[in-house]
């Protein structure tokens, strides 16, 4: 059956001609009749069957303008099946029609079946890509491409129009996605590294661009890219070592010199950067850095060449991005080597001497002490709702419960002391000790603010804080025994000075233990609840219950090892003919207390610079 | 004159020692304007500290001749627990000025009304810098160290804050330190960098910045 799409016209010469031909199987013969019937005739148009056939010839032939010919007969007689449209696109495309022919290809996908849709698609989305139709063309490619080798055109067309739609990430999807499907290639490896390098992924830019390198060994944008960006990525001698091994092979490559120039000037190897410098031409076009680094050499005491000095009327060269040189620095160490004048040292033996004298220092700490510790009462009475008052409440609360423990208990042991001043005389000259330790531990690290004002020292503090607590104790002593005195027992008083040395060796060895471990706890913080447990036992141990003669005498012989026992047995014997005693060794408890101020005062010295940068 | 004696600072830290400044050996005087530019985290804050004696140096030592304020727009000078009037008065009687002088100046630039008998705790953050701004000014230095920002508080705050301490400090000197060029252009005429851990001096505030600009910023 002799279906034809003219069939309803009437068969030219030429037609019947190339008919016979085509069914003869003389296939050049039958090419050759309708390229000249198609110059030729305007009304020739080969049989159906042979239709396609013949568009194939003519695409292998290069005759595209012929075949848009046929193409477009066959429309205009009514034929526009998918075939017949994406023949016709083909050519439109082919005879630079770009836009026509992806309308055209349009409605072919519109009426192709399935498998074929793909093709016409990919094909339409590179002709909308090259037409200017990016968001349209990014679509299509977004829908139909396949990551395989026969699309390598197609993959690549896509990059390009992804990355002119601005969509870098889709862009660097697709490239990894078609590196690990069919394997990479270097037009690829460059449109990765040029998008990372445009995201200053430096490293991210090299590793891809030397990837590329590895498949094409001789492109110099690739090699050039990674050597820019080893540059960039800031490795001092790796880029060093990368912009050489590309100049190389790619010796007019004058920017690369220039980049070599600065990297080698940073790194201080100023004779190299020299000989590089040398090599590049006058007048190219990085004539304003060449210009620029010809400066820097000269000004870092180079030979350079007349025509290399700056013409300054150039204006300002441009600002780089430079890694912190590390030490090596030229222009660092110019400028450490020429001090300006405003900041030359000053100082000479009198300033140095000025500090070392003693009466101004003290007059400054004593001055700096007492304002820190009328800051101290006042920060004192605003903080509780009871102000100094707890400073009374809080031993009248250990005294009244350890008297009546006393009372009920042990009434006998206090040798008929009054059991009020027998715990007053232990627990108020021991607080001296306990407190102060407290205050001191923390000090710094509460009192750091103080230190913005140059005219407080770190050792004003701990004098006003121990000051205050001495005078604070003193003060709870004073008002507990008068108190006592007045309204419960009239005692014998021994001497004052006794009391006061007492209570002076508690105090010292407070500082000197408060010291000792705000210093320490700047290395371990737990230490402070270890030397809380300690206190605790100081606690028991320290006269507050026992007095060392009315111990037995193998526990004595232990507990008076304990130097504050000694002091606070001590300050009782001035309330009670029968407490003190020979035990009583005040001597022994001064060895220990100055040793533990000594120690505190090396600890603080040695950690007090750790204590203050936590 | 603020003399650093081979001053050098770092910290050991849990990752390693993180060099601040390395051995410096300079004199800064107190009666010019002078800027220290350096970028994020190069030390700025931490010289200024030292300067002030928050800080200590690792090595060397730091001289001070003439009368130093404490960092201004920092407002951590406060005790809590004390009123704006008494933390005034510790103040005034640390550097033995007239409290009453020192009060009225100070509340009349902080605007805070009757909070001033409030503990300071209470404050609001603008409150609190705005009071550690008026009592820098109504104390008289021979050189004010400022940190960052001049002024704290609202735009009114701080255009008033500008023009008093400008007035304020036109006769003595400044030590400035800051990230921001423009800021030490604005104010000083000679300058220093810190740039991996060297405190270069520069004559001139436009070298200084010339080189902080091609150098630190980023």
């Amino acid at each position: 059956m002799s279906l034809s799409v003219v069939d309803h016209a009437s068969f030219s010469a030429q037609a019947e001609e190339f008919s016979r031909a085509y069914a003869a199987g003389e296939e050049d013969e039958a090419v050759r009749i309708a390229i000249a019937a198609l110059e030729t005739d305007p009304a020739f148009a080969p049989p159906f069957e042979s239709l396609w056939w013949l568009c194939g010839e003519l695409l292998a032939r290069r005759k595209h303008r012929l075949g848009l010919e046929l193409t477009e007969r066959v429309w205009k007689l009514g034929y526009n099946g998918w075939r017949a449209l994406y023949l016709r696109g083909i050519f439109l495309a082919l005879n630079r029609e770009i836009e026509p022919a992806a309308e055209v290809l349009d409605s072919a996908r519109k009426v192709a079946p399935a498998n074929m849709q793909k093709e016409i698609a990919l094909l339409e989305a590179r002709l909308r890509a090259m037409a200017g139709q990016i968001s349209t063309a990014l679509e299509l490619f977004r829908e139909h491409l396949k990551f395989k080798k026969a699309n390598a055109r197609y993959i690549a067309a896509a990059l390009q129009t992804a990355r002119r739609a601005g969509d870098d990430d889709l862009a660097i999807r697709w490239c990894r996605r078609a590196n690990k499907l069919i394997g990479e290639t270097a037009p690829r490896m460059r449109l990765l590294a040029e998008i990372y390098f445009e995201r200053e992924e430096w490293q991210k830019a090299r590793n891809a661009a030397e990837a590329g390198t590895q498949i094409a060994r001789k492109n110099k944008p690739l090699g050039r890219i990674a050597a820019r960006a080893a540059y960039r990525e800031d490795n001092g001698i790796q880029a060093i070592n990368r912009l050489e091994a590309q100049l190389t092979k790619d010796k007019d490559w004058t920017e690369g010199k220039i980049l070599l120039c600065r990297c080698l000037l940073v790194a201080g190897r100023d004779a190299e950067a020299l000989r590089i410098l040398k090599t590049i031409e006058a007048g190219s076009d990085c004539e304003v850095e060449r210009r620029e680094l010809a400066a820097r050499l000269q000004g870092a005491g180079a030979d350079v060449a007349p025509d290399m000095v700056p013409i300054t009327d150039e204006g300002e060269p441009k600002p780089r991005r430079k890694k912190p040189g590390s030490g090596q620095d030229s222009e660092v160490k110019k400028i450490m080597s020429s001090i300006p004048v405003d900041f030359l040292p000053r100082w000479n033996e009198e300033t140095l001497a000025a500090r070392g004298n003693p009466f101004a220092a003290i007059m400054r700490m004593a001055h700096s002490v007492r304002t820190i510790m009328l800051r101290e009462t006042m920060a004192k009475f605003g903080r509780h709702e009871l102000g100094y008052l707890w400073a009374v409440l809080e031993p009248m609360m250990h005294v009244l419960v350890l008297s009546f423990i006393f009372y009920f208990i042990r009434l006998r042991d206090t040798l008929g002391m009054n059991v009020v001043l027998f715990v007053s005389t232990g627990v108020v000259p021991l607080f001296f000790y306990l407190k102060t330790y407290g205050g001191l531990t923390n000090a710094l690290r509460q009192n750091r603010p103080l230190l913005n004002h140059s005219l407080v020292q770190p050792m004003d503090i701990f004098f006003a804080r121990s000051v205050l607590e001495f005078f604070t104790q003193l003060f709870v002593f004073i008002l507990f025994v008068s108190f006592i005195f007045v309204f419960v027992e009239k005692y014998t008083f021994g001497s004052a000075l006794s009391v006061f040395a007492n209570v002076f060796g508690l105090w010292i060895t407070g500082i000197g233990a408060g010291l000792i471990i705000g210093s320490l706890a700047s290395l371990a913080d737990s230490i402070k609840n270890v030397m809380d447990g300690v206190n605790r036992l100081v606690y028991i141990t320290s006269g507050v219950f026992f007095t060392l003669d009315r111990m037995p005498p193998q526990v004595a012989e232990y507990a008076a090892y304990n130097p504050l026992l000694h002091f606070v047995d001590g300050v009782r014997g001035n309330f009670s003919p029968l407490m003190g005693g020979s035990r009583v060794d005040i001597v022994y408890g001064y060895s220990w207390a100055v040793a533990i101020l000594v120690l505190g005062l090396i600890a603080d010295r040695a950690l007090r610079r750790r204590v203050l940068d936590r | 004159m603020i003399h650093l004696i081979d001053v050098e600072k770092h910290f050991d830290t849990d990752v390693g020692r993180r060099q601040v400044l390395r051995q410096t050996r300079l004199s800064i005087p107190t009666d010019k304007r002078v800027g220290v530019l350096g970028r994020n985290g190069a030390g700025k804050s931490t010289l200024l500290n030292m300067i002030a004696g928050v800080d200590q140096p690792s090595r060397g030592t730091i001289m001070r001749e003439g009368r130093l304020s404490w960092p201004l727009g920092y407002s951590g000078g406060f005790h809590g627990d004390l009123t704006a009037r008494e933390n005034i008065s510790f103040v005034a009687r640390l550097y033995g000025v007239d409290y009453r002088e020192t009060f009225e100046r100070a509340e009349e630039f902080a605007e805070i009304g009757n909070y001033v008998d409030m503990p300071v705790r209470t404050y609001s953050a603008g409150m609190k810098s705005r009071l550690a701004f008026g009592l820098s000014l109504a104390i008289a230095f021979d050189c004010y160290l400022i940190d960052e920002s001049i002024g704290a508080g609202d735009r009114f705050f701080r255009a008033k804050s500008r023009r008093v301490f400008l007035n304020q400090s036109r006769n003595s000197g400044m030590l400035l330190v800051s990230h921001n060029e423009n800021t030490i252009r604005e104010y000083c005429e000679i300058g220093l960098v810190l740039f991996d851990g060297f405190l270069l001096p520069f004559g001139n505030i436009e070298d200084a910045i010339d080189f902080y600009m091609r150098r630190c910023a980023p």
